[in-house]
């Protein structure tokens, strides 16, 4: 019985043996063609899943800082300022007629655990006077929760920070040398809000969004050049000269709502600097942290009003759950 | 039988390269591509009492959706981009916002960080004069005061403002 089967196989093997050799060109190209279909169909579903990850990432580094925001409400009773600024006559921020503050990046350093560093900064010399041994320190200080991991164009800047406080954007208070000026939101120039002021509702109010577009005095490569640009260091905090308020500088600390989501602003003039849009390099929006804590991916194609109203702590305005 | 069996090669062979082919088109059709409303171009031309304006920024607020920008030429001339470069505005009625300032700053402008840390411990930084100067009345640049509003419609619009 084994012998008969066995001879069956042989001699199978021995016919195909004598007719082909190996495989035709043709059979080999079908071979090909339909692993390319294959991998065509599973590569973009792994660069989805990848990019999915980064996105995850990124909302985690969003309620991270809510969280850090929250603690920091627990212990100075409010929301840290965008930025502090003392712009009167006596101001120790100012030298000469310019006037420096520390960003809320700095301040909330001690919630997520950074004490160590925050005790480097020196809170009187402002961020543009530290000694050189402080900037060195944080020059070189690569902050993963101020980092977006979908943004690679800046993966070299250690010290990027791809997140920003939310100033208002639906009311300006005018336009000064650097662009728009808005304080409807929850962070600006020496805000300190309390929850109590956010009578639109913490839950649909916006604290902190991601925002990927060139900042005119940033960091990297053409900076301030004509058409061009940086990231952000992530210890950068606002500028304004001796008192004029209206002259703040806030493209590095803080973003409006008045553009759009990803809004294309490749080159931008010196007194729009205050105007770059939120945006992000994960596809068709970007995350948002709102004052209560919690994180939303925002569709690019959000109503401007819609939008402009989520960015105001007081506007009135109500918003329905599920329009966003 | 040898006859059908190459038959049988050569048409597995032609299926793949059509399948091959047929894999990008598949993707394009059935990829999820984001879906966003139907825009038309719009471009035209800003003029303030005859004279074209040089800088600033055209904005158009549908009455809902997302808003476009269009920046001013030296020229004056403009064209609106809603998601990408030049594509227009939304289809719809909208409130038209133009805006156009001039900074005139003296003193020495820092071209680095770096450069902007040394001046600034220096001093040197806010030592000039700043500053600003409106080239249209302001009430433009206002929702409520503009008092511009255009419709957007299927093709190609061209709108002129005239400012007064």
């Amino acid at each position: 019985m084994f012998g008969r089967d066995f001879e069956l196989i042989r001699f199978s093997y021995h016919r195909e043996d004598s007719r082909t050799r190996g495989f035709t060109l043709v059979e080999l190209l079908v071979v090909i063609a339909i692993i390319g279909i294959l991998i065509a169909l599973l590569l973009p579903a792994v660069q989805a899943a990848r990019e999915a990850a980064r996105r995850m990432q990124c909302t985690n580094n969003l309620k991270q800082l809510g969280t850090a925001l929250h603690n920091y409400h627990l212990n100075h009773q409010c929301f840290p300022a965008g930025t502090m600024i003392e712009y009167d006559l006596m101001s120790t921020s100012c030298i000469g007629g310019d006037c420096r503050g520390t960003g809320m990046y700095v301040t909330i350093l001690p919630f997520f655990e950074e004490v160590s560093l925050e005790d480097v900064y020196v809170y009187d010399l402002k961020w543009l006077q530290q000694p050189d041994e402080v900037w060195e320190r944080l020059e070189n200080t690569r902050l993963h929760i101020y980092i977006c991991p979908s943004q690679t164009q800046w993966s070299d800047v250690i010290q990027r920070r791809d997140y920003f406080g939310i100033t208002g954007g639906k009311t300006t208070l005018g336009q000064g040398w650097r662009g728009h000026i808005f304080e409807d939101g929850v962070m600006y120039m020496n805000s300190f809000t309390k929850i109590r002021d956010i009578t639109d509702g913490t839950a649909s109010t916006l604290a902190m969004g991601e925002s990927v577009h060139p900042t005119k005095w940033g960091d990297g490569e053409k900076i301030s050049a004509e058409c061009g640009g940086g990231a952000c260091a992530w210890w950068l905090g606002g500028a304004t000269l001796r008192l004029r308020p209206l002259m703040f500088s806030s493209g590095r600390i803080l973003r409006s709502t008045m553009h759009p989501i990803n809004s294309s602003m490749f080159c931008h003039a010196d007194n729009e600097d205050n105007d770059v849009p939120c945006g992000s390099k994960h596809p068709g929006g970007a995350n948002f942290l709102f004052c209560d804590g919690h994180v939303t991916f925002l569709d690019e194609s959000i109503d401007w009003r819609l939008y402009q109203e989520l960015s105001t702590r007081a506007g009135g305005e109500i918003i329905e759950a599920g329009l966003y | 039988m040898k006859g059908f069996l190459v038959f049988r090669t050569r048409s597995y062979g032609l299926v793949g390269i059509f399948l091959l082919l047929l894999c990008p088109w598949l993707l394009v059709t059935f990829g999820c591509g984001p879906s966003r409303p139907e825009v038309a171009k719009v471009k035209g031309k800003v003029t303030f009492r005859g004279a074209p304006v040089t800088v600033g920024q055209v904005i158009f607020w549908p009455e809902t959706g997302r808003s476009a920008q269009g920046k001013i030429n030296p020229d004056g001339t403009y064209s609106l981009t809603t998601f990408d470069a030049d594509d227009g505005a939304v289809l719809g009625k909208h409130t038209v916002t133009i805006e156009a300032i001039k900074v005139h700053e003296s003193g020495p402008k820092p071209t680095s960080l770096e450069e902007e840390i040394r001046m600034g411990r220096e001093g040197k930084l806010g030592s000039g004069q700043v500053a600003v100067q409106q080239l249209i009345p302001p009430k433009y640049a206002n929702r409520q005061t503009s008092g511009l509003s255009k419709e957007v419609v299927r093709g190609e619009n061209t709108f002129n403002f005239d400012l007064q």
